[in-house]
């Protein structure tokens, strides 16, 4: 653990057990989005009629 | 220390049970969430605005479509079987379904741009499979069968092969692997994410997660399609044509380019012989003879009907005798290669009227009408796969 992740999790707001488990839900369904995002092919779209 | 150590794990556990229950809600929406009151694929909820509609979403709506007792009508192909140019209250569909009256139930799930083996052919070929009697309807150019995989749509392919919905057709894997094998590596490794992402969703469902949450609370990505109403949930988005203009606008603009398209159109086909015949192009008709082959799945074809749509009678009128022969031997040639394969295939458009037309090749809602009525009585002729 490095030491920016030692001080964010010894930050006052986060010593409440309650929120860290919170956050880490916020965190586990961002991950989540971020797989969404990745592969969302956002490529322009070129429209050919046949 | 201690104490902080058990925090910390509670912080991981959160993001574990965070990521399971994403998961969980996109499983639940991969099983029911669907665009609410579907009657096509516009550009809302459509990837030109990256939306992109999942396998099982298309699936899904057709079966919602259907009930016991009835045959499915899934229409599949282009932005012309798509009713580009049509307001949705006069789409040719509507008019397809009450032609066909109760027994049928059509469902349109064609896309702008699409190869009729994309889309909806994965969902009538894995329906099929299922035991459900139905008759597949798409269109194309008359030297166009393509792959299911590589373009814009290509991604439908791959989820449905991760979920196992596909008939097994060795020629299509193999022709598949081969097309990847030849291709440029950007591009191989392209579509290699394209099914490494199938696959992840099959299992992780991200795509039905946020593409519900984009189509009922708020759409995530902003792109230049939407640039208006960017974050808007998809189903706030209507389903709207700009207004036809009279006729005598509708053709006058950018006549030289769209005559070049349609004189390219049959342009590389057929060459004329010294006796005035028209000879096939071996390198093109071939390629549509191996790609139909390879990529229609045999129990489809008795059931599938290909639609080829002639241009606008604006711009055939000035097409050279030797053009307009050309075009007509084209579709012709078309129709007998489609149809040696065991598929129904015919051409539309043969005594429209400049007014069934809203540019060269979408069709008015009069046009639709014209065309919902070929349709239907081919439709009524055929016999669904299997039987009823």
């Amino acid at each position: 653990m490095n030491d920016f992740m030692r001080r964010f999790l010894a930050h006052r707001a986060f010593q409440r057990p309650f929120f860290r488990f919170l956050l880490g839900l916020v965190v586990g369904g961002l991950l989540h989005y971020f797989l969404y995002r990745i592969f969302l092919p956002a490529e322009p779209f070129i429209y050919v009629a046949f | 220390m201690k104490a902080i150590a058990w925090k910390d794990h509670l912080f991981f556990a959160g993001v574990a049970v965070g990521f399971l229950l994403a998961v969980a809600l996109g499983r639940e929406a991969a099983r029911c969430s669907k665009p609410a009151k579907f009657e096509r694929f516009y550009w809302s909820i459509s990837p030109e605005s990256l939306y992109y509609p999942t396998y099982a979403t298309m699936e899904r709506l057709a079966l919602a479509r259907w009930s016991p007792g009835k045959i499915l009508v899934i229409v599949g192909g282009n932005s012309i079987l798509n009713g580009a140019g049509q307001p949705v209250e006069e789409l040719w569909s509507h008019r397809l379904q009450a032609l066909l009256g109760p027994r049928y139930a059509v469902i349109n799930l064609s896309f702008r741009g699409a190869l009729p083996t994309e889309g909806a052919a994965l969902v009538a070929e894995a329906l099929q499979r299922r035991g459900i009697p139905l008759i597949f309807i798409a269109n194309t150019a008359p030297d166009t069968c393509g792959l299911p995989v590589g373009s814009i749509y290509g991604y439908l392919y791959w989820e449905a092969a991760a979920a196992g919905k596909l008939q097994p057709y060795a020629p299509r894997d193999r022709t598949i692997a081969k097309w990847l094998a030849q291709n440029y590596p950007a591009t191989r490794e392209k579509q290699l994410e394209i099914k490494r992402a199938a696959r992840l969703n099959h299992w992780l469902h991200f795509q039905d997660l946020w593409n519900h949450v984009g189509y009922h609370h708020v759409f995530t990505v902003w792109n230049s399609v939407a640039r208006w109403t960017p974050w808007a949930p998809r189903n706030k988005v209507p389903d709207r044509e700009p207004p036809l203009p009279p006729v005598a606008r509708r053709f006058s603009h950018n006549n030289a380019g769209e005559m070049r398209l349609a004189r390219a159109s049959t342009e590389r086909l057929l060459t004329l012989d010294d006796t005035g015949q028209w000879i096939k192009n071996p390198v093109v008709w071939d390629a549509l003879d191996t790609t139909i082959e390879a990529t229609i799945v045999p129990d489809l074809r008795p059931c599938t009907l290909m639609i080829f749509s002639i241009d606008c009678p604006y711009y055939r009128n000035q097409l050279t005798a030797d053009e307009l022969s050309r075009d007509e031997t084209a579709y012709r040639v078309a129709e007998a290669v489609w149809t040696r394969y065991g598929i129904r295939a015919l051409v539309a458009g043969f005594g429209y009227t400049g007014e069934d037309y809203v540019d060269r090749r979408h069709l008015a809602p009069s046009g639709g009408a014209k065309l919902a009525e070929l349709i239907a009585a081919q439709i009524l002729t055929m016999q669904p796969s299997p039987p009823p």
